[in-house]
């Protein structure tokens, strides 16, 4: 399974470049633009997770761009794992969804709409489970098991590069800036993974986290 | 000139490793331990083995319980446990009843376990009576008499 997920997203990558190199000259006529489907998957977040056993982040996104305006829904789901806190094992599993839109700048020049600048925002609602198992040292009962649940809900504000290719594949690079909204519910340790949103808790630290984080996507897709 | 910063840089270099690489253990004192009650026997005779039940299972014997005064460990996992008492005198239950509290104490050293308000449920000991906990110096103590 994990295998077959890194091969495709390989292949889906070289398609990509590949069209990359045997991309042509752009006219510099103005072109009237069309409205166009974008439906694309997140790398940066997925691959590295993937190389880590048992762990993923997988991020499908549709856009719609009705002339300069852009619509865009997300979802996500996660099982992440790492090792926090002096052998404490985490586990991060949740879902979330981004909906948002934005302005695309590229549509109101002179080009062949292949090189979209957009500016956006989105709303995140995300939901997600933390297990922190704790291990003993030859424990008589086991490992001390710490679950905590949360729903947290954000914004986020990305500006978006996107590279379209001869053949309608394209490429994005998307730094943005997200803010959890609502209050964190962590009676057992600070909230380390928020889903949608990434790493709250960079530092490990034992009294508090951050409401914000700032990251950013690179995804591969195909333009309908 | 040379040679005493070459010396002042070995001894920081090495002080520093030192500190650092032997770890943070030795400092934070009881972190990621399973939590324990301490139980004096003074009942009549000793205390052979105790072991507890879990969901219905009986667990394995719990390591050096036995003799007169031993710790006996805590199911962070949940809030009540039964335990048997194999003695010289005759087999023996006793349920505890506790309150599970976790601690984060720092990056460095985690976790720390330990219980709150602890109560005996059913027992066939004619006597037990509790003392210690958390608002004194020592760890939660039973007496069995």
């Amino acid at each position: 399974m994990k295998k077959s997920i890194i091969l495709i997203a390989i292949v889906f990558f070289g398609i990509t470049l590949k069209s990359f190199a045997q991309d042509v000259e752009e006219p510099d006529n103005y072109q009237e633009k069309k409205n166009h489907f974008y439906l694309s998957v997140e790398l940066l977040k997925t691959i590295p997770w993937l190389m880590i056993d048992n762990a993923y982040i997988i991020e499908p996104q549709l856009e719609y761009r009705s002339k300069s305006l852009v619509l865009s829904l997300q979802y996500g789901l996660n099982d992440i794992k790492n090792i926090i806190y002096n052998r404490m094992e985490y586990r991060n599993q949740g879902t979330y969804y981004k909906i948002g839109a934005g302005i695309d700048f590229s549509y109101f020049k002179n080009n062949d709409d292949r090189n979209n600048i957009i500016l956006g925002g989105n709303l995140i609602f995300s939901s997600y489970k933390e297990t922190g198992v704790v291990v003993f040292e030859n424990p008589y009962f086991g490992n001390a098991e710490l679950i905590q649940e949360n729903d947290s809900r954000g914004i986020e504000v990305y500006f978006t590069y996107r590279r379209v290719f001869e053949n309608n594949f394209f490429v994005n690079v998307t730094p943005r800036i997200a803010y959890v909204i609502t209050d964190y519910d962590e009676p057992l340790f600070p909230v380390y993974y928020a889903s949608g949103y990434g790493v709250v808790n960079v530092f490990e630290n034992n009294t508090s986290n951050l409401n914000f984080t700032i990251g950013a996507s690179l995804k591969v897709g195909y333009r309908f | 000139m040379f040679k005493k910063l070459y010396q002042f840089t070995l001894v920081a270099i090495l002080l520093a490793f030192t500190i650092f690489a032997s770890g943070c253990d030795e400092f934070c004192g009881g972190t990621s331990e399973e939590p324990v009650i301490e139980i004096a026997y003074q009942a009549g005779g000793n205390v052979t083995s105790v072991y507890a039940v879990k969901d219905g299972v009986e667990l394995p014997p719990i390591e050096g319980a036995s003799g007169t005064f031993f710790n006996i460990p805590v199911d962070i996992n949940g809030s009540s446990v039964t335990y048997n008492f194999v003695t010289t005198q005759g087999n023996h239950t006793m349920q505890i009843f506790y309150d599970p509290v976790s601690e984060l104490q720092s990056f460095e050293c985690g976790f720390r376990f330990s219980i709150e308000n602890l109560r005996l449920g059913s027992t066939t000991f004619t006597g037990a009576i509790i003392s210690g906990g958390p608002n004194s110096f020592i760890n939660y103590l039973i007496t069995i008499q």
